[in-house]
């Protein structure tokens, strides 16, 4: 991408005019490296609502049938083979599992697997029906992030880095916490590489000192090397000899900073507590989010957090509940405390596996319940960011097997988690070998303005 | 306005890559090219709208000769050599915006010098060219120079330097001594050179002899080859761990050495790709030649991969390395539709991939398969023959000598012992009735011919009372799981188009639907068919004789056709998923998936004259109650044996070793049998009928099968062998004998499991069914069959049935123009730091151009006519004085062209991540020196004993880059890495300052200084790590040491030196 094309196009943009909003979106090296590519602009496409995106990642697909999709049909036909057209459906139905209710002023209905995410319901949007475009996992894991079907493209967080830049040089601007699946920079600049951190542990390989290397030898180190490749850039003319000193001194700050806001001893005990902390059933999405919280508020643009295990082709009404509990208080607790923090405002929280499942029992084969992949209606839960409080988008078929109004794809998705962040998805591009590369792949896909208050 | 924004978006969509802003034209400039000036502008300008049938605005069509000059039905928008009269012409430069092309809403316009090379072009006929790229090489002659007429060495810097003419740049200084050796040596060994190296070579910039006389000593190291492997192996995707998940290691590392060895060797350019393709097909192959066709195993294999899924994932692997390896070309996107800027096609892409389609035939081996009854003896081996190259030692080899010598003179001794048992063996080898017994887990089953029937489209099918779909005008009838409603009876009819009928068959499969979920009743348990035929107004009951099915055999057929309900034939999911059809095919048996039961119901009484008449089949269900009674009596007398049990008892009368030399047979063909399992997508989740004539005779040729089988385990192996080992051996009275060899064969398996091996390609005689997917989708069967075949468009030779020697042939041959192109355009960039097309993996009309047109295809003729000769190229361009400039830019030279279009100056860039691992190692002693062999590893807290050595020998894993190389911008290994582009990130510092190699060569230097006699230790790190002295603003920077130790002062001096830039920039 030519940065001058870009910025033409943003000048005489059909939809958008370029915002040079104060303060926000400020150019910032996104890191010190030197790339110097990007961040690509100064401004905004749209007026941005967000600044920043938290993405959890239901890896493997939540069942919306123990969430959010009550639907009485299947309590009718529980365990019977409804009379359909042959591709529809052709097992034996599963009912939800669980009990329903309304909850919060906006009275959405939801299983009674989630009673703390039913205290801020009412800040939150569910939207039914995202689809996706591949029914097996590696394909709609690289749909879902990426747009493509093929590994190895751009991930979401690389391009809104490669957009944005990060608001703060001593961190990576996209973070992945708890796996480190599609957080690729594609052909993007290799320093958009989703960074993983592990959140208990070292954080990342080489982080810490050598052991015979105490902290002022390290600074004196660092400092030596920033001011030796000074001097051969000033003796050589090798510019990037100044950027390889200043990622030394980046690579020092990151050594204290990278512990120090993952350190969760230095918040609060009610902190720990609200986050499932002290309760191992909760602990690690806990620790993920209250990571990913720390990271967001010391300005890392995307947080990409993995809770993997959603994939319950069997086992579903031992392994739901474990899986709910996981979540259910951590993220409630992110979203009250993002909240009181005033971080909710700008900051996306999205929650989302790469599909949904299905109404039948495929568990039934091997005893038990269980329920297959269903790339037609799946559940997203958002919420900041601009998004609509208590709201409820798209509707399903009387099985939930089909989306019959309001379909949101995996590319609609990215298309509006980018509109929150100012950014046009037709207008956030890279071309390569002849095709111009956008986040949301090929195709048509829209934003769904909807989803916004 | 919606109008607006959607043509915006498709103007997005198919605008390739725009020419670089500022890059004025035409190194070799001259008349107007349609390939260097035209096709930029329409590509950019028209082809959005003007460029592709499907989406084409006012029947303006421009994408060759005949369509924008009317002869294809188009608009003629071109008249040849009448700029004036060309509507084309007209329309871009008209003034009034509504006439005006392309039109305002698009956001583009030409400039005044795009409509003038457009007049020019139109002005002299129009000519359009074929891609650059795809253009025969023609050897150019060399420019004719106006000035710095003594710069040139040799013919490179003709060109370099015409291509500068006019843009006001001119060739930079020469580098000095200190910098041309470093460069060198980093250029062709990966290597830092030593301080003596640097002393030793003073005066190279200024003494030809002497540089070429450096060159070729650097050229003629081993270094070199090592320094060359480490882009190869990323472009093939080397490494030593098989799958995606990386835990399953091989012995790949021959191949990995071949490739050193080969570069090493100066092998020709031309046989290296052949070996590689196809070393197993050429006659004769030597062993290096097979190690080298190990190169088609180098794909990530995957786990629960299902047959065909399997195989096509490696087939495009094969298909997307070779289009990125030699063609330059990411055929990547023709694998679901025609390339959309290129000539390349979704047909050719599997017309290529068919040319690997030989090679899977042993094994789809499916990572954590373990179906062996024994464990593997080596996790290497696994389960499925591999297809491996053996390599014994001389002394391996004369000890399995010895051994099986001795071990046949003991079977001599103990067939000898016991000739008594003649008589078992006989009953053994001949009675096919008895092998049942032995085989007993490969299951009964109708062979396809015998079912294929004539289908029978039912006119109606309908439930009698209950719920349950009605079909019409269907070959499906019943859908599966209505089968699982209790008592319920479904009648179908059929109209019959069969002169004769004699038997009638049903198929019951399993679904497979789109989303891959299965739909699986719990059982289908019928109790009664009934068959009648419709005369007049009635309907005649017709007599079954026979019912048999492809089930177990645990249930009796007959109680299907018995006339009590409480009877019932029954078949489970896991019989339905489980099935498997065995075939045997050239020199494997085949297993494939099938996931269907077949009924036969065999009429008492052929029916003659039934065209025209119609049948109804009554399918009446098990009710619930009876079904859970007849569960309970399962092992009840009540269940008859099916026919195909009659079989199974077997003959022998022996005790229980001769049930473990059943079971002893069993394992050994089990482990030793050549499966492929394929996965039959036919399934569907329905009942379908069918019909023959000719009758299913009874009872199904289960035997037949199992001879063929047998048939095929006697051919494949000895199977006197067999029956001595497993038979004799395992008898009481030869215990002794059979110690004695068990021992024997325990110490010949130690010693195959030692012997060096590496992967080769084999070819099968049978080649796996390649057919154009639609949208790449492996599930729809509806494309078309192709075979081999080489691109026409490319004026490839049109030969029937091609290999992949053909392929391989082909790919060096002069009637592809491509090879060389893409590998010189690969060398020049490895050593000027640029390439002359920057798009390296894409010489596609989706790429840039040349820079240098004519050096390209100068370097490549060069390249063909030295015989392929890489060495010979290499030495060119580092003999050349455009090689030999100093890369530091004038300020005018770096305002002219920041990005070296021009190669006015040398490139600057840091060394890969390899070699800067072999710096650290190099630069502080810790470099060990050994070549090849297996893989060593780094640091002082390594396991092994193969330590230190150069970096291009460290394992390496599909998915995991070690870290440190990592860091450096290494790639995983899933997909060809062509290019790793050059980053600086703080990750890098980490692992520059803090990972444990770093310490361990500071300390090594830190002690070196104390039994350097120099006395200033400083100047002793400068001189190891950066081959030169300190300067005096240096030396401030540094500060003594204070009162810590000294070493641990030092080390941290070392560290800080080992981290800088200019340790590792080649400038």
């Amino acid at each position: 991408m030519k940065r001058r094309d870009l910025i033409k196009r943003l000048s005489v943009g059909t939809t958008g005019v370029a915002l040079g909003l104060g303060g926000f979106g400020q150019r910032v090296l996104a890191s010190a490296g030197g790339a110097d590519q990007y961040p690509i602009f100064s401004g905004h496409h749209f007026l941005p609502r967000a600044r920043r995106v938290i993405f959890i990642w239901q890896a493997g697909g939540m069942s919306p049938y123990e969430s959010f999709e009550n639907k009485a049909l299947l309590h009718k036909l529980h365990d019977k083979s409804p009379v359909k057209h042959r591709d529809a459906c052709s097992a034996a139905c599963l009912r939800p599992l669980y009990n329903f209710s309304q909850q919060g002023q906006s009275g959405i209905e939801m299983s009674d697997q989630f009673p703390h995410l039913a205290k801020v319901i009412d800040d939150m949007t569910i939207v039914k029906t995202l689809q996706n475009f591949a029914p097996a996992h590696p394909q709609a894991s690289n749909f879902l992030f990426s747009g493509e079907r093929l590994n190895d493209k751009p991930s979401l967080g690389a391009w809104v880095n490669y957009a944005l830049g990060s608001d703060n040089p001593h961190l990576p601007g996209f973070v992945a916490l708890g796996g480190a699946e599609n957080i690729s920079n594609g052909f993007l600049p290799s320093d958009l590489h989703g960074v993983f951190f592990e959140t208990e542990g070292r954080a990342l390989d080489f982080l810490d000192n050598p052991r015979a290397i105490s902290a002022r030898q390290q600074q004196a180190a660092v400092r030596q090397v920033a001011d030796l490749d000074r001097l051969y850039a000033s003796i050589s003319g090798d510019d990037k000899a100044r950027a390889h000193g200043k990622v030394f001194e980046l690579a020092y700050k990151m050594q204290s900073s990278i512990p120090q806001v993952l350190d969760l001893q230095q918040e609060p005990d009610y902190i720990h507590e609200a986050y499932g902390l002290n309760d191992e059933s909760t602990r690690k999405v806990g620790v993920d989010l209250l990571s990913a919280r720390r990271l967001l508020e010391q300005g890392v643009r995307f947080v990409r957090v993995t809770d993997g295990g959603w994939d319950h082709h069997s086992g579903l009404d031992q392994q739901f509940p474990e899986k709910a509990r996981g979540l259910d208080k951590p993220l409630s607790a992110l979203i009250s405390d993002l909240k009181q923090r005033g971080m909710l405002d700008d900051t996306l929280v999205v929650v989302a596996g790469e599909f949904g499942r299905t109404p039948f029992n495929e568990g039934k084969f091997i005893g038990g319940f269980g329920r297959g992949h269903n790339p037609d209606a799946g559940i997203v839960m958002l919420a900041g960011g601009g998004i609509r409080q208590g709201f409820v988008y798209g509707e399903t078929d009387e099985f939930g097997f089909k989306t019959v109004k309001d379909p949101v794809n995996v590319n609609d998705l990215n298309a509006t988690i980018l509109y929150a962040l100012g950014l046009d998805h037709m207008r956030l591009t890279y071309e390569l070998g002849g095709r111009t590369f956008k986040p949301t792949g090929v195709g048509e896909c829209r934003i769904v303005r909807d989803l916004f208050a | 306005m919606r109008l607006l924004s959607a043509l915006t978006i498709c103007l997005l969509l198919v605008g390739p890559a725009q020419a670089k802003p500022g890059f004025p034209a035409a190194p070799d400039a001259g008349t107007v090219s349609y390939n260097r000036d035209i096709r930029p502008i329409l590509v950019k300008n028209c082809f959005g709208c003007h460029g592709d049938v499907k989406q084409l605005e006012g029947n303006v069509l421009l994408k060759t000769f005949a369509d924008a000059t009317g002869k294809t039905g188009f608009e003629p928008v071109i008249v040849p050599g009448e700029p004036q009269k060309s509507i084309l012409v007209q329309r871009v430069s008209a003034s009034e915006p509504e006439l005006r092309m392309p039109p305002p809403e698009s956001e583009k316009q030409l400039s005044a010098r795009e409509i003038t090379l457009l007049e020019q072009w139109v002005a002299a006929g129009a000519e359009y060219e074929q891609h650059w790229s795809y253009m025969p090489i023609e050897r150019p002659a060399l420019p004719v120079l106006d000035e710095h007429s003594d710069w040139p060495r040799n013919p490179i810097d003709h060109f370099v330097l015409a291509g500068m003419q006019g843009t006001g740049l001119s060739p930079n200084t020469a580098a000095d001594d200190r910098t041309l050796v470093r460069r060198l040596s980093m250029d062709l060994h990966g290597l830092v050179p030593g301080f003596d190296d640097v002393q030793q070579n003073a005066g190279i910039s200024s003494d030809d002899q002497a540089y070429s006389d450096l060159v070729d000593s650097l050229l003629a190291s081993p270094h070199f080859g090592e320094r060359m492997a480490v882009p190869w192996l990323d472009w093939v995707k080397y490494s030593d761990e098989i799958s995606d998940r990386g835990d399953y290691l091989t012995t790949f590392y021959p191949y990995r050495n071949y490739v050193i060895k080969s570069f090493n060797e100066n092998k020709a350019f031309d046989q290296f790709t052949i070996e590689q393709l196809a070393g197993d097909l050429l006659p004769e192959p030597t062993r290096e030649q097979l190690i080298a066709s190990g190169y088609n195993h180098l794909i990530v294999r995957v786990q629960d991969g299902v047959g065909a899924e399997a195989i096509h994932k490696y087939l495009t692997e094969r298909v997307d390395k070779l289009g990125q390896i030699w063609l330059a070309a990411s055929l990547e996107c023709a694998q679901c539709h025609d390339h959309k800027f290129d000539t390349w096609s979704q047909k050719q892409y599997y017309q290529f991939a068919s040319f690997f389609s030989d090679l899977d035939r042993v094994g789809v081996w499916t990572v954590g398969v373990s179906g062996s009854s024994t464990a593997p003896r080596n996790p290497d081996d696994a389960y499925f023959k591999l297809p491996r190259i053996y390599m014994p030692t001389e002394q391996q080899q004369s000890r399995l000598d010895a051994i099986d010598q001795t071990m046949a003179s003991l079977r001599e001794q103990l067939e000898q012992q016991n000739e008594a048992s003649e008589t078992l063996r006989k009953q053994l080898l001949s009675d096919a009735d008895s092998i049942p017994d032995y085989f007993g887990w490969i299951e009964p089953q109708f062979t396809r011919a015998e079912v294929e029937g004539t289908a029978l489209t039912v006119e109606t099918a309908r439930p009698q009372g209950g719920n349950g779909a009605i079909v019409t005008g269907d070959v499906q009838f019943l859908r599966l799981d209505d089968a699982t409603v209790p008592g319920v009876e479904y009648v179908a009819e059929f109209p019959l188009e069969h002169a004769q009928l004699s038997a009638l068959m049903l198929r019951i499969a399993r679904e497979r639907d789109s989303h891959y979920s299965f739909a699986v009743p719990d059982e289908v348990a019928i109790s009664e068919v009934a068959v009648s035929l419709k005369q007049g107004d009635s309907w005649v009951p017709i007599d079954l004789a026979r019912a048999e099915s492809t089930d177990l055999g645990r249930f009796n057929e007959d109680a299907m056709i018995d006339g009590d309900r409480g009877t019932y034939w029954s078949v489970t999911p896991e019989d339905l998923f489980h099935k498997y059809r065995y075939e045997r095919k050239d020199d494997m048996l085949l297993r494939t998936l099938h996931n269907e039961a077949f009924l036969v119901f065999n009429l008492q009484e052929a029916l003659k004259n039934a065209s025209g008449k119609t049948l109804r089949v009554s399918i009446r269900f098990a009710d619930e109650a009876r079904r859970a009674r007849q569960l309970n009596l399962s092992y009840t007398p009540s269940r008859v044996a099916s026919p195909f049990q009659k079989h199974v008892a077997g003959p022998v009368q022996a005790g229980s070793w001769m049930r473990g030399a059943r079971q002893g047979i069993y394992n050994f063909v089990h482990d030793n049998l050549f499966f492929t399992d394929f996965w039959d997508f036919t399934v569907s989740g329905w009942f379908t009928m069918a019909a023959t004539a000719a009758g299913v005779s009874a009872p199904v040729p289960f035997n037949d099968i199992m001879k063929s089988v047998l048939a095929t385990i006697k051919e494949m192996f000895a199977w006197e062998e067999i029956y001595t080992d497993h038979v004799l051996l395992r008898a009481p009275q030869n215990a002794e004998i059979g110690s004695q060899i068990r021992r024997l064969e325990r110490e010949k398996e130690k010693i195959w499991g030692e012997v060096e091996r590496s992967w080769r390609s084999a070819s099968s005689t049978r080649s796996w069914p390649v057919r154009v997917l639609k949208g790449g989708e492996l599930s729809d069967t509806s494309g078309e069959l192709v075979g081999p075949g080489l691109p026409e468009f490319l004026g490839a030779p049109q030969i029937p049935q091609p290999t992949r020697l053909d392929l391989a042939q082909w790919l060096v041959s002069d009637d592809n123009p491509l090879t060389a192109r893409v590998m010189v355009n690969r060398l020049w960039r490895l050593f000027m730091g640029r390439a002359l097309v920057p798009t390296l993996e894409e010489f596609g009309s989706g790429g840039e151009l040349p820079s240098h047109p004519q050096l390209l295809d100068w370097l490549a003729a060069e390249f063909v006519d030295s015989g392929w000769d890489v060495k010979h190229i290499v030495r060119l361009i580092v003999t050349s004085s455009t090689y030999r400039q100093h890369s530091e830019a004038s300020r005018a030279s770096l305002r002219i062209d920041p990005e070296n279009h021009y190669f006015a100056r040398q490139g600057r860039f840091r060394m890969d991540a390899e070699f800067i691992q072999d710096f650290v190692l190099k630069a502080s002693g810790l470099l060990q020196p050994g070549l090849y062999g297996e893989h060593t590893e780094h640091g002082s807290d390594a396991l092994g004993e193969d330590i230190n050595r150069r970096s291009v020998y460290l394992l390496r894993k599909n998915i995991d880059v070690p870290p440190a190389l990592k860091a450096f911008g290494a790639r995983p290994r899933e997909k060809s890495v062509i290019h790793r582009p050059e980053s600086i990130t703080p990750i890098q510092a980490l692992a520059s300052l803090n990972q444990p190699l770093v310490i361990d060569a500071a300390r090594a230097l830190a002690q070196q200084i104390e039994q350097d006699a120099s006395g200033d230790p400083l100047d002793y790190l400068y001189r190891k790590i950066l081959q030169r002295h300190p300067l005096p603003e240096e030396r401030k920077l540094f500060q003594q040491p204070d009162s810590v130790s000294s070493e641990a002062f030092w080390i941290n001096q070392a560290r800080t030196l080992l981290s800088l830039r200019e340790a590792t920039v080649r400038s």
